[in-house]
């Protein structure tokens, strides 16, 4: 915000405050509060007091919930995250009674935008107040109309819309660099960066960054005026389940067929990265992000 | 008809109100030197930005009597036209011992979600500030012992005035200089350079065509450059209005590898002298890559003299045995450049450089500076 509009915004805040007006129009534009303690609960979960809806997810390898600084063996080498992150997008529910889909808002906050939201897994063990994370998607969304829902979907990737504006004016998370390829390719929507060790190979590291490629512009540092060419958005649908559920993210089923020790990471640099087909293929089958079973 | 005159005069009472205080509170919005579009970095609560505490932090900024001895002031090591870097390869304090590290650029810092090249313990310029006036090993301004001396070199005629005008008390102290300081550091916004213009202002014609070669390189998968360099500030933790997470990135970039298993000379180890975390070893902080054609010597320990020998590290994935650490970051990994493409990179990161704030006057040290005792 610039000097000019902080001192309108400033004034105008004093003036509401002065006259207790404020009261008056928030009431009449039906805003509330926003209920931001999460509870201890996982998965599902209403806010008592807004009743708005919170899904969680947790990183998993097959049946082995991973948490921070845990590690999981795949291709018979034991494997360490060192960042995980994913975007996901345009949220809607099946309504059972009308069979009809509706978009469902995001509330806003440093891990969401209306439209946006950022899956942030931390991967070194710290307090709350140390290391940040978030492992949940905050939906704008009354239980009741929840309760209608037959099915839920969701697009992981950031929208067209939203995926090559200008960096210095988008709000969180649509702003970190560590998500952001540059404006022509727009975000890294999935970003899995894991390593291992042994004497035998030293330490490896591998990477699946996921975003779309094919954007055609001047140059990185210009947007694409119309879609890339591979968009590279997948759309994940699911039967609503019950309020103690949660989302996994299993890397196991993600990395099925993958041999990280001996398959290039795909981050969609070189010609040679056979994993990214794979990859791609795994990510649509339905296995990848799925109910946390019983 | 008594009650709507009331009201009226209720109406008219706060409205009158309101207009004042809204014009009153119009002089004291601080006015940030930062180009449309930038966001505005955040400010501690208990420090907020003014004109005052940055004229007074100026003049402390630039005064050697606010060494113990008398011998340096902060802009000995931070020179404004090197971007408030220095040449040498590390810093020397004010009794001659020696700084194990290069003193940093100070563009930006405002925006810094950590300060220094590896601590995660400091959030704001006001806590950073007193390592290098207070420390003690190594001693740089070398005020611990000589707080009272300090302090009373300021107390005179000008500086009263400038205190009292920054802080509505003519008395110096310690809490006042740090705020001051911080205030100053963090006045100091670089958005100028040729690259500004280009992608933030959009200006198809600010870089040249081996510029704009380079800049692909740069943001390319097969260089990994912006993975740690990322963002606005060419550094991945910038805080500011629009992102207020701290994710607080630190690296080891294959600099050294005195035992095979990765580790740093004892001298200087990162991120693990603070955290004693094994996976902290070696990890520093990715500074800013704006004004990088002024900043040499790089790395933390100054032992890179110029851009070439950078750029020669990174396609080397390392230097030496630190090419094949096993625990430096996997996007240090190496690549191969033509003799044009190393060209077109070095032409890049100069295009970074902002030479309206390398020369700008209100940068350069007061020719009448405020008086001090002796």
């Amino acid at each position: 915000m610039n000097s000019a509009r902080l001192k309108k915004t400033e004034g105008f805040t004093r003036l509401l405050s002065l006259t207790g007006l404020h009261v008056g129009l928030i009431s009449l534009l039906g805003c509330q509060p926003v209920e931001t303690e999460s509870s201890k609960q996982q998965g599902f979960q209403t806010f008592n007091a807004q009743q708005h809806m919170r899904v969680s997810m947790s990183l998993h390898y097959a049946s082995k919930s991973l948490d921070c600084e845990d590690t999981f063996v795949h291709g018979e080498h034991e494997w360490q995250l060192e960042r995980a992150a994913l975007f996901s997008s345009d949220w809607q529910f099946l309504d059972s009674q009308t069979n009809t889909w509706h978009s469902i808002d995001l509330l806003q906050s440093g891990w969401q935008t209306q439209d946006v939201a950022l899956l942030w897994f931390d991967q070194q063990c710290g307090s709350e107040s140390e290391l940040p994370k978030n492992q949940n998607i905050d939906l704008d969304i009354p239980a009741e109309r929840w309760q209608q829902a037959s099915q839920v979907r969701f697009t992981l990737a950031v929208p067209f819309a939203n995926n090559h504006l200008n960096p210095l004016t988008q709000p969180s998370p649509l702003n970190m660099p560590e998500m952001f390829w540059s404006w022509q390719t727009g975000f890294k929507f999935i970003r899995f960066d894991m390593r291992t060790q042994s004497e035998q190979l030293g330490s490896v590291g591998w990477s699946y960054h996921l975003g779309s490629i094919g954007c055609e512009s001047a140059s990185s540092m210009r947007p694409p005026q119309r879609p890339c060419n591979r968009p590279n958005r997948i759309q994940i649908t699911l039967e609503k389940q019950s309020a103690s559920k949660q989302l996994v993210f299993d890397i196991a089923a993600l990395l099925d067929g993958i041999k990280p020790t001996s398959m290039a990471s795909c981050m969609f640099h070189r010609d040679n990265e056979n994993s990214c087909g794979i990859l791609w293929s795994n990510i649509n089958s339905g296995s990848v992000i799925r109910w946390q079973s019983d | 008809m008594i009650k709507y005159v009331l009201w009226g005069l209720v109406a008219a009472a706060i409205a009158t109100t309101t207009w004042f205080q809204f014009n009153q509170k119009q002089t004291d919005v601080y006015q940030w030197g930062i180009p449309m579009g930038f966001p505005q970095p955040n400010v501690p609560a208990d420090n907020p930005m003014s004109d005052a505490k940055v004229t007074l932090g100026k003049a402390l900024f630039f005064e050697p009597a606010l060494s113990g001895n008398g011998a340096m002031s902060c802009s000995t090591c931070h020179i404004p036209e090197l971007g408030f870097s220095e040449p040498r390869k590390h810093s020397t304090g004010s009794t001659g011992e020696v700084v194990k590290r290069n003193a940093m650029a100070l563009v930006n810092v405002a925006y810094n979600g950590s300060l220094t090249w590896a601590h995660n313990g400091l959030n704001t310029i006001e806590q950073q500030l007193l390592i290098p006036l207070f420390g003690e090993h190594p001693v740089e301004m070398g005020i611990t012992g000589n707080e009272h001396t300090v302090l009373a070199r300021f107390n005179t005629v000008d500086y009263r005035y400038l205190f009292d005008q920054a802080f509505d008390q003519p008395e110096p102290e310690w809490d006042h200089i740090v705020k001051a300081l911080a205030s100053y550091v963090r006045s100091l916004t670089s958005f100028n350079s040729r690259f500004d213009d280009y992608a933030y202002r959009q200006d198809d014609n600010a870089l040249n065509a081996a510029e704009l070669r380079g800049m692909e390189l740069f943001f390319s998968e097969r260089l990994e450059c912006f993975h740690c360099h990322g963002g606005f500030n060419f550094t991945q933790s910038s805080q500011h209005a629009f992102q207020q997470l701290d994710l607080r990135p630190f690296h080891n970039t294959g600099l050294y590898n005195v035992d095979g298993q990765g580790a740093y000379p004892q001298s200087d180890q990162g991120l693990i002298e603070i955290t004693q975390k094994d996976t902290d070893m070696g990890r520093f902080r990715a500074p800013t890559l704006r004004n990088i054609g002024v900043t040499a010597p790089y790395m933390h320990d100054g032992s890179l003299p110029n851009l070439d020998s950078v750029i020669a590290f990174y396609a080397a994935g390392g230097l030496g045995a630190g090419a094949d650490s096993p625990i430096k970051s996997q996007f240090i990994k190496g690549f191969s450049l033509t003799e044009e493409e190393h060209g077109d990179l070095k032409a890049f990161l100069l295009s970074l450089t902002d030479h309206q704030f390398l020369q700008d006057p209100l940068h350069q040290a007061l020719i009448y500076p405020p008086k001090v005792n002796d």
